[in-house]
């Protein structure tokens, strides 16, 4: 198992450094100029021709991208991103202050998703063809259809501007930020998100439990008395979810490229935000950064899913 | 091994969320709820840093007026208004500046301010090694701070118009007991720009979370007493901040023309508008053979219906311009007002011998709704007038390329701050202003401009300056430099709440007189 685990980060390794090529080559290559971006074109004069010389020399700029690219990864592999050509702070510090808000919205979504999925699809997988399976199938396309960020929009109307009921952008209010502060802001996101997901994860649950409430051993259980409940708890539903890990793993960059959107919505400070606008100012340190902290992301679920499910089903060994 | 996959997914999903929790539930302060000494004041982008060296950017400077000082401003009557400087004196050969400053103020951390604090600054500013966006503006001039309350300037050039360049959000004076140890070549990357710990404003500044929101605080240390407690100012959408003025969670916002209507139906918020020093104007590439002729941009001015868009995009909130200069001293009454008139449009046209089967491009970036709304019709009136356009909707980085390398056709954009002081329009428009090296993105140029314009900033009398001003605000209005649309008021919408504000037309100097301000209630 650990030479496994061992092996897989070699090569993840591997596919980070090409990831970090491909994204600064692509970075480089994309129309106007940052330096440009800061000034506006009436003010160029203001600078003298030395402004534009000055500070595309220190931000490197000049150099070909070849040597960028080495400079980068040298201070890379220190731990040392860069700096934004923004804020002028440290990227990894830029980035570090926006995974939390953004962990504690996936986070609770994907909490939120699970209590949703878990019980609607045993629940249609148990009463299947009832009236609760098509109500909750239909119900499941539904949410998967709509984008979210139109449910976003449709929701701070609805639930922000005519009802009043939560705050309609931002994760605090200015002067406050205690926790039920905050969680007043995250009903809102957290629950768009938590839908999103909802319907895909009820329909593995569905699928995986009537696989398993046919098999065999159920019958067996049956026979040695275990009563329905029992059964559908203790046996059935336990395998039924083993396959979920993983699903879970797959889909928390896809869980991430849906929060990108929702933060936009709701002006929530976090990491998709952050990248909305560092795009838009070509702030090439930041957006490197990020790009590579979805690879590191995607990459480490991908392991943990097929690791944890080794460690929760004891079939499955890796070598 | 037997691990529970439910317990597993559950206590994974509550450590996501524990971790995300971790930070901003501890971040939140005192906390008064933000509501009842506090001001919520809307920015209508995010604030990046707090520096005056760096290219001046509208959130930035607002935030910045509220927490640091400068020798002067501009007010609402667009009048020079002293801060630092109790007075000035100009030198009859329009060179040497001298200023009066107040005594016995004190920075926010309570060091006491001088002329040394002033003549560290302008040092800064005019020195290209300080990463200073100024810098040309002070290319040979010198300092000098004779005593503790007089600081003088003294240029190379005689430059009557020169006050415009420092006054308004400009060049605010920088504490040198906290940022003079610092080496003039790092001064830029300092982190005392992204968190200042010392300020002449009536405010200080408390924590900038960023991309949710500035808080400053009160500077108990202010030449005199401050009327609010806290301001948090909150990089919201329009959208939102207009809901929020509605809500009260917003007291002061800057709004668009096309959301007039609904905040003058909301309860207790005032609206006041005041002509804006820009205006919004369609750059064309006159470095492209068929643009260079100033009949074909005649045509475009007559074939929009310009005072249309005012009344229906604005609200009638705005006015048409035909010069690219704003500086009332510089338009004289007899301007071409180049009237909708399409069948003239169509003769220009046709005189200028115009290939109506070649299509034109209108780039412009999207997102402002008046903006946005004129482009499209835009494109209709020089349909009708024989011009065959599409619109390009592109991102910033990619039309100041196409400025570079002059491959865009028509540009639509607005802003400038050219109210003060005629000069701030010669970027714009002079031959050695070019795009990237200034601000004339069209490639406009006309000698005569340039030495008429040359002469007025030499001129030391007010009256032959304005004369040669006049002079060529005439020449430019019948070449069409541009293809002006309209001035937008800057309009301003405010709870009842706040008293004391008084609306500038520049959005960017909006500020000024926050040391007025206070709370009702």
């Amino acid at each position: 198992m650990l030479t496994y685990v061992a092996r897989r980060l070699g090569v993840n390794v591997a596919v980070l450094l090409l990831i970090s090529i491909g994204v600064f080559l692509l970075v480089r290559a994309a129309p106007g100029d940052p330096v440009r971006m800061m000034v506006n074109p009436e003010q160029l004069a203001a600078g003298g021709p030395d402004f534009i010389a000055r500070k595309r020399a220190e931000l490197g700029l000049d150099d070909p991208v070849v040597v960028r690219y080495f400079i980068w990864l040298r201070d890379a592999l220190t731990g040392d991103l860069g700096y934004s050509f923004v804020s002028r702070r440290p990227v990894v510090a830029v980035l570090g202050e926006r995974i939390g808000p953004t962990v504690l919205l996936m986070g609770t979504a994907l909490l939120l998703g699970l209590l949703v999925a878990v019980p609607a699809g045993t629940l249609a997988a148990v009463r299947r063809n009832s009236a609760a399976d098509y109500v909750s199938a239909v119900v499941g396309l539904a949410v998967i259809s709509v984008p979210s960020f139109f449910l976003g929009i449709a929701a701070i109307y609805v639930f922000s501007l005519t009802l009043g009921w939560f705050p309609s952008s931002g994760m605090t209010t200015p002067g406050d930020g205690g926790g039920a502060d905050v969680l007043a802001h995250l009903v809102l996101p957290a629950a768009i998100l938590a839908l999103s997901i909802a319907g895909p994860f009820m329909r593995y649950v569905r699928g995986g439990l009537i696989a398993e409430l046919g098999a065999d051993y159920i019958r067996t259980a049956e026979a040695k008395g275990a009563g329905p409940p029992r059964v559908l708890l203790r046996h059935a539903l336990r395998n039924a979810l083993i396959p979920l890990i993983t699903i879970i793993m797959i889909y928390v960059p896809q869980l991430l490229a849906g929060a990108v959107a929702l933060e936009q919505v709701f002006a929530w400070p976090g990491m998709g935000q952050l990248a909305i606008s560092s795009i838009g100012q070509l702030d090439y340190p930041v957006v490197i950064g990020f790009a590579l902290f979805i690879a590191v992301l995607v990459l480490l679920c991908n392991l943990a899913a097929d690791v944890l499910y080794a460690l929760a089903d004891p079939r499955i060994s890796l070598r | 091994m037997t691990v529970r996959p439910l317990s597993l997914i559950v206590a994974g999903a509550l450590l996501l969320a524990a971790a995300g929790c971790a930070d901003p539930t501890n971040t939140g302060g005192g906390g008064d709820g933000g509501a009842k000494n506090a001001l919520n004041v809307y920015l209508y982008q995010k604030p990046k840093r707090f520096n005056p060296l760096d290219p001046p950017t509208g959130p930035d400077q607002q935030v910045m007026q509220l927490i640091f000082d400068n020798l002067l401003t501009v007010n609402d009557q667009s009048e020079y208004e002293p801060r630092l400087a109790e007075s000035w004196e100009i030198s009859k050969d329009a060179k040497s500046f001298t200023f009066r400053l107040r005594t016995g103020l004190k920075w926010s951390d309570g060091k006491p301010f001088g002329a040394k604090d002033v003549l560290f600054t302008y040092k800064l500013l005019a020195d290209p090694k300080s990463g200073s966006a100024m810098a040309g503006k002070f290319a040979g001039a010198s300092f000098a701070a004779p005593d503790e309350s007089t600081f003088v300037i003294t240029l190379a050039k005689p430059n009557i118009g020169f006050l415009s360049l420092i006054a308004g959000p400009f060049a605010f004076i920088l504490p040198e007991h906290v940022l003079g140890a610092v080496p003039v070549d790092a001064i830029a990357g300092n982190a005392f720009f992204n968190k200042p710990t010392a300020g002449l404003g009536p405010y200080t500044f408390v924590d900038y979370k960023t991309d949710q929101y500035v808080e400053l605080a009160a500077n108990p240390n202010y030449r005199k007493p401050v009327g609010i407690p806290k301001i948090f100012l909150k990089p919201v959408t329009s959208d939102v901040a207009t809901a929020q003025l509605g809500t009260g969670e917003m007291d002061l916002a800057q709004i668009s023309p096309t959301d007039l209507q609904s905040v003058r139906s909301l309860p207790g918020v005032t609206v006041a508008g005041k002509p804006s020093p820009g205006f919004l104007r369609i750059a064309v590439n006159q470095t492209e053979k068929r643009f260079a002729d100033p009949r074909v941009r005649q045509a475009m001015l007559h074939a929009i219906d310009r005072q249309s868009l005012v009344d229906k995009l604005l609200a009638g909130k705005g006015s048409v311009q035909n010069s690219s200069f704003v500086a009332a001293a510089a338009l004289p009454p007899d301007l071409n007002p180049y009237a909708y008139d399409v069948a003239a449009a169509k003769k220009l046209l046709a005189d200028a011998g115009w290939d109506a089967s070649k299509p034109v491009t209108l780039s412009w970036i999207p997102g402002q709704r008046d903006r946005d709304a004129a482009a499209t019709v835009i494109q209709g009136a020089l349909a009708a007038a024989g011009m065959n356009v599409t619109l390009k909707q592109v991102q910033a980085a990619e039309l100041l390329e196409s400025y570079e390398k002059r491959t865009f056709d028509l540009a639509l954009f607005g802003g400038g701050t050219y109210s003060v002081d005629p000069s701030s329009s010669n970027p714009i428009l002079r031959c050695d202003a070019f795009y990237p090296k200034g601000g004339n993105i069209p490639h406009f140029c006309d000698k005569e401009i340039d030495r008429l314009t040359g002469a007025a900033d030499a001129a030391t009398d007010p009256a032959e300056r304005s004369t040669l001003y006049r002079q060529a605000a005439k020449r430019e209005n019948e070449q069409a430099a541009y293809v002006w649309i309209y001035n937008p008021e800057a309009i301003w919408a405010y709870g009842s709440r706040l008293r004391g504000f008084k609306p500038s037309g520049d959005f960017t100097v909006g500020f000024w007189n926050a040391d007025e301000w206070s709370l009702a209630g």
